[in-house]
């Protein structure tokens, strides 16, 4: 969160949402909450993600935004205007929706035309608009074709350049590669942040896949049963997650439970529930302030970021412990190790395989070995 | 794959195992299809005959006596079966527009908004197709002839006429439209909707522009329908109908009763051919 503040310092800020609330009702006459209390700040050009499971509330946040849905409670700012309770069609912000929408009957020419149309924009800076951003998404020798005679990537291209053509203030995009096979999927990925740096517009993004969310954006917000859990850098999200939904959403993690024993500076001494003491370097000088001895804690640390070693522990090591291979998993390009510490703690270590050989070298099942890691490595959770 | 089994000592044990079952089946089929050709004579055998006999040039029905388009030619200058040619198509056509509209809008009522009784106003929109027509006739003659003396004491006196017949056929009418304009909306997918509103397009744009060019063949197979039925009705059209309102239908029973002649086999075939065409024009809007 420190984060998002030092940036809207900075920024201006495309859209806001104020303690937003969105309830339907239940089939059994009560209400569902969908979207819980969410405030978000969204800045001007930036490529802004919206990251949950199904079901997490994240669409319902979007089609608020978009007007699709009009909130319980709450506030919807867009460039500092009150749009809460204004039709869609009053917004000045696009959609590409999930499954594309376009309109079957019309044309390609005529369905990107739609809007402009719409809004009763000359006819002549129709046809310049429309043929610009159809060169944009590369398909200018579509036109005439029906969004039925086009491939999958092909349409997913024509929902963008239909949503682009208005110059929205900000452009929403709801999971629109989910339809696409993998292949496609990563080449629209790179396709869309070109488009996004070349008209510098304001993305929001809908995904439930972390790694889509990762590589593509400026911050993502990452939510969970209709709540904001975290907003953040994708760097920051997978460094530092402030809570266990996050660490294992994006990505995989080891959680270790214990009680702190001592705070010095930015380093946290946590008595592991097996007895074990490890040390987490948070990077805030202060952390004594908000973490008192003897709260219980829990200590993620990523599986990549443990150091696996043959023999014994050497002394000087970090956070360092003896444990037993108890299995081995190949994936090609890394290995985990399931290891078993004392006390029923086990820990998966990731190692990448630069020179496996899966005899001499490395260790088999039933191995005793250590693991290890650097304070700094580890978070700190407060639950 | 095939080489694979075949080789296999196995496999022709299970060859034989499934001959018989095989042959069965192929025993049934046969019969369906028998079946289908005796019901497909069924139907089509007697309008063969209708057909046939439209162009024989003698004057007796049952006796083939030559080809002649006589009776066409004799038909085309009846001015009786013009003016009910008139007539029905005037009913038809009237009947058809305002049940279309109404139709449509019952469909799009149904299909988008929610309130209560909505359940079983949805099963009495069916009523009408159900019903029998006989019970439809009578119930529509009792309530012209007591609205008519209603407003007759008001000064709006109306006697039964082309007028009645037209709201008979509206009567029925709309729940043909309703139900094939609903088939029509149950497949629409809502996100074009959305789509057009995102695109600055309010209620009424979003209508004009997506929602109703989408289900356009709906409403137009439906209009066919109605046409259609509303120009072959009979039994609710003779109960409705007043002196000077005789439609084709109501027409041809008179000359019936007078002695069937091969004129109106003649007509007859033609009130076929432009049903057939009516209908099979509604279907393949219908599945567009």
């Amino acid at each position: 969160m420190s984060n998002s503040q030092k940036q809207s310092n900075k920024k201006a800020v495309s859209v806001e949402l104020k303690n937003v609330v969105k309830q339907f009702p239940d089939p059994s006459g009560g209400v569902v909450t969908a979207v819980d209390d969410v405030t978000l700040q969204i800045y001007d050009g930036e490529f802004f993600s919206l990251l949950g499971p199904s079901g997490c509330g994240k669409t319902t946040t979007l089609r608020m935004i978009a007007g699709l849905e009009l909130p319980s409670s709450g506030s919807v700012l867009i460039h500092g205007q009150e749009m809460a309770q204004e039709p869609a069609y009053r917004r000045p912000v696009n959609t590409v929706f999930q499954r594309y929408a376009l309109f079957p009957h019309m044309t390609v020419y005529d369905n990107v035309a739609f809007g402009l149309r719409m809004k009763q924009v000359a006819k002549d800076e129709v046809r310049q608009r429309v043929d610009d951003v159809l060169k944009l998404v590369r398909l200018d020798a579509m036109g005439q074709r029906k969004p039925g005679q086009l491939s999958g990537g092909q349409q997913q291209r024509v929902a963008l350049a239909r949503a682009l053509v208005n110059n929205p203030e900000v452009l929403l995009l709801d999971e629109p590669l989910g339809a696409l096979d993998l292949k496609l999927r990563q080449a629209m990925q790179d396709e869309l942040k070109r488009i996004q740096q070349t008209v510098g517009i304001t993305f929001i993004y809908v995904t439930h896949d972390q790694e889509e969310a990762l590589t593509m954006s400026d911050r993502i917000a990452v939510m969970n049963d209709g709540r904001v859990l975290q907003v953040d850098t994708p760097y920051e999200l997978y460094e530092d997650p402030e809570s266990r939904f996050v660490a294992n959403f994006i990505g995989e993690t080891n959680f270790l439970t214990g009680k702190t024993d001592r705070v010095a500076g930015s380093l946290v001494y946590v008595r592991l529930d097996n007895g074990a003491m490890t040390t987490i370097e948070t990077g805030n000088g202060a952390i004594g302030e908000t973490v008192k001895a003897g709260a219980a804690v829990t200590v993620a640390i990523r599986p990549e970021k443990i150091y696996l070693g043959r023999g014994d522990a050497p002394a000087e090591a970090d956070n360092a412990y003896a444990g037993k291979v108890e299995n081995i998993v190949y994936i090609g390009t890394d290995t985990y190790y399931d290891m078993d510490l004392p006390g029923q703690t086990k820990v998966t270590v990731r190692q990448q395989n630069q020179d496996y050989t899966g005899s001499a070298n490395t260790l088999a099942v039933g191995d005793m070995g250590y693991v290890a890691w650097r304070a700094h490595n580890a978070s700190l959770l407060m639950e | 794959m095939s080489s694979v089994t075949t080789s296999l000592a196995p496999a022709a044990k299970v060859e034989s195992a499934t001959a018989l079952p095989r042959r069965a089946i192929s025993l049934t089929e046969r019969l369906l299809q028998v079946n289908l050709w005796l019901v497909f004579i069924f139907f089509y055998a007697p309008i063969a005959v209708l057909i046939i006999f439209s162009f024989n040039s003698g004057r007796v029905v049952s006796q083939w006596e030559g080809f002649s388009l006589a009776w066409y030619a004799k038909l085309f200058s009846n001015r009786d079966i013009g003016l009910a040619l008139y007539n029905s198509m005037v009913v038809a056509g009237v009947s058809t527009v305002i049940s279309t509209i109404m139709g449509t809008l019952v469909a799009l009522g149904m299909e988008r908004f929610d309130f209560r009784g909505k359940l079983s106003m949805d099963s009495m929109l069916y009523l009408p197709i159900i019903i029998p027509d006989i019970a439809m006739a009578v119930m529509l003659l009792l309530f012209f002839v007591q609205a008519g003396q209603l407003l007759a004491r008001i000064g709006f006196g109306f006697s039964l006429g082309l007028g009645t017949i037209i709201l008979a056929h509206v009567a029925f009418n709309i729940s043909y439209v309703a139900v094939v304009v609903r088939a029509r909306l149950a497949d629409f997918d809502k996100s074009l909707e959305e789509a057009a509103r995102d695109l600055y397009a309010n209620e009424w744009n979003t209508f004009r522009y997506v929602t109703l060019p989408l289900i356009m063949p709906g409403i137009l197979g439906g209009a066919l329908l109605a046409f259609t039925i509303s120009l072959d009705d009979f039994v609710v059209t003779f109960f409705t109908s007043g002196p000077g309102s005789t439609t084709l239908p109501l027409r041809i029973y008179s000359m019936v009763k007078t002695g069937i002649t091969p004129e109106i086999n003649a007509l007859s075939t033609l009130m076929l051919l432009a049903s057939m065409v009516l209908v099979l024009g509604s279907l393949a809007l219908q599945r567009k």
